[in-house]
């Protein structure tokens, strides 16, 4: 995937994404979580590429991502300019439709980057992940205090990134152990290099932009929304469809048999699930053409 | 074979297949030719439940009452299913996420469950006007599920988080397509009418049936409390108990023949029955109507009911125990 990597400097730190297929195709937008890289997306990459033009950030301080400073750098609307910027390089005309995929803090990040899109999104396709105002809603769930048990560990000052840049390895074996991720499907560490310390900073960033989610009203989002959730993840509450039917006007979830990282556990099926959606909100490339 | 709740490929194949084979009421069943009355509605086992030694006329009418008494509980049953649509399905989908084909598929079982009722209830109606029975006075003997005690409990349960509501639906389902096998053997001295509803019925609970069991698999997959485990726990037990005592409490109606007896020759003739009834011991109609009764011990003994049974074990849901069945063979006119 190295030899995809783009970089340019975005409000003044330098930011790297993946980017493949045909510029004049529509744009598929994948935001990865967190410990993560675009590589997390491989096997979806891979697949659309051929008949998209896909397009995989590095978040904040992710790999080649410049880390900041400045924590709020890491939060939600700051990554959401960072990727605006972005995508203004890949689609310098600003017209191209398009679909964002987030999983887990990517899921965040597609949230609030979705308004902000306009008639370009063209639909919202999220895994395993909630909005930070969802996540906020949350608050009362004593079953979502127990599984976010990490974030709260993450707040700690110094000592996890310490950790973690001490043991690297062991600590995304564990990530992956624990969110039910088979051996064969986990990424390896290289895959994710210096993608484990300063991405941290979005749990730190978002913790302290909660009160505000909490009291911020979003208007539901207009565009198609997908919902893929593998039941088994062990760090969110599978929502209802009552909280999806209040965030979106057209929702469909598909629920798999899989724990948090779906798209890599069950890539066909997610692939398969993707294409019917892209079918349906109108972005079938072969459909354009007999247009 | 029952997919699994996340095979999408073959939930929605199912889906279409309801769909694109779904009968329809008024073209599909020959209601024009009628009900013969000289025929049986349902084969009867040697004591005729638990009327033994009726005549042949008797044990006729007994049939045909037995078969009213059936479409009625079916009609009732499946009535009542609508009723409980939203706490026991709307509500269950909306709180827990379920994909799409759930959803489908449970749109296409409420309709086709609306349209049988609406098939059996036809046909009773069908039998009053040719018979020139009274159908309020009919009403009195068949069982009523409106306003039961059946459908509150089950309601409660329902709201409850309990999945008590598709265990009696699982069973409801198996005992329908027991009752057509039962029916099939003897099709030629059975009225057709009656045959013709049934197996309109079968076609679609046979394409149908399955979805009580996706449900009830839906209730293992939802992370619950210990409140709502202990309640998943004994769902079975409840759908059991309030359905037996339901169905003996209607089946208890046949004693208004008696009254009815003057009004019409049907009448007359299945209350000329209830004597051979008294001179069972109580303990024995019990007995017989949890062993060896045809159709009603279908309903009221889960052993009768082997995928439900199996689920039941393999879900680990507690259940009442329950006889071991010793049904015999199953008479009509013809073949009796």
């Amino acid at each position: 995937m190295t030899e995809d990597v783009k970089t340019t400097e975005l409000r003044g730190l330098n930011t790297a994404w993946v980017e493949r297929g045909d510029s004049k195709k529509p744009i598929l937008l994948f935001l990865h979580g967190y410990p993560d890289s675009p590589e997390t997306w491989g096997h979806q990459l891979e697949y659309f590429s051929h008949r998209y033009h896909v397009v995989a950030p590095f978040v904040r301080g992710a790999g080649p991502s410049e880390p900041a400073k400045d924590l709020a750098r890491y939060g939600r609307e700051s990554i959401s300019l960072d990727i605006l910027q972005l995508l203004a390089q890949v689609d310098p005309s600003g017209k191209k439709p398009m679909v964002v995929f987030g999983h887990d803090l990517g899921a965040v990040h597609a949230w609030n980057l979705a308004p902000l899109l306009g008639d370009r999104l063209k639909g919202l396709v999220v895994l395993n992940g909630l909005s930070l105002a969802a996540m906020s809603g949350r608050l009362r769930s004593l079953a979502q205090h127990r599984r976010s048990w990490y974030i709260y560990a993450l707040q700690i000052p110094w000592v996890p990134e310490n950790l973690i840049g001490l043991f690297p390895e062991g600590f995304l074996d564990f990530a992956h152990r624990l969110g039910g991720l088979p051996a064969k499907a986990r990424l390896r560490l290289g895959q994710v290099e210096n993608c484990l310390v300063h991405p941290l900073n979005q749990y730190r960033a978002f913790v302290r932009e909660i009160p505000a989610a909490r009291r911020q009203k979003l208007a539901r989002l207009k565009a198609p929304l997908m919902v893929l959730w593998g039941k088994e993840d062990p760090f969110l509450v599978t929502p209802s469809a009552k909280e999806w039917q209040e965030a979106a006007q057209n929702t469909t979830i598909r629920i798999l048999p899989a724990g948090h990282w779906v798209h890599r556990e069950r890539p066909d099926e997610v692939n398969r699930l993707i294409e019917r959606f892209l079918e349906k909100v109108g972005l079938e490339p072969l459909k354009e053409k007999a247009a | 074979m029952i997919p699994t709740l996340y095979d999408d490929l073959s939930l929605e194949k199912q889906a279409a297949t309801q769909q694109a084979k779904a009968w329809d009421i008024d073209t599909q069943i020959p209601w024009d030719r009628g009900v013969d009355s000289s025929k049986f509605f349902l084969p009867l086992d040697a004591d005729a439940l638990v009327f033994p030694g009726l005549g042949a006329a008797q044990r006729r009418t007994l049939s045909q009452y037995l078969g009213l008494v059936i479409n009625a509980t079916i009609a009732e049953m499946e009535g009542v299913i609508d009723l409980l649509r939203r706490p026991a399905w709307e509500d269950m989908l909306q709180k827990h996420s379920a994909n799409p084909e759930l959803w489908a598929l449970g749109e296409s079982f409420f309709a086709e469950e609306k349209k049988h009722s609406v098939a059996f209830n036809r046909f009773i109606e069908v039998f009053c006007q040719v018979e020139g029975v009274k159908l309020a006075s009919l009403r009195r003997l068949l069982p009523q599920g409106r306003g039961s005690s059946l459908l509150a409990a089950i309601r409660m349960n329902a709201e409850a988080g309990g999945f008590a509501f598709w265990w009696l639906v699982a069973g409801v389902e198996e005992v329908s397509v027991q009752i057509y096998q039962m029916m099939h053997k003897h099709e030629k001295a059975l009225d057709p009418l009656y045959f013709a509803v049934h197996r309109m019925h079968l076609e679609e609970e046979a394409r149908h049936r399955s979805y009580a069991f996706l449900m009830l698999e839906l209730a293992q997959e939802i992370p619950s409390t210990l409140k709502e485990k202990l309640i998943r726990k004994t769902d079975l037990i409840l759908a059991q108990t309030m359905t037996a005592a339901w169905v003996l409490q209607q089946l208890s109606r046949v004693r208004v023949a008696k009254e009815l007896r003057d009004e019409h020759p049907f009448f007359q003739e299945l209350s000329s029955c209830l004597p051979a009834l008294s001179k069972v011991p109580l303990w024995k109609v019990f007995h017989n109507l949890f062993t060896s009764a045809p159709y009603i011990g279908f309903v009221l003994n889960v052993r009768h009911q082997k995928q439900t049974l199996r689920y039941a074990q393999k879900f680990g849901v507690w259940r009442v125990p329950m006889p071991v069945p010793q049904m015999g063979a199953l008479f009509t006119e013809v073949s009796g």
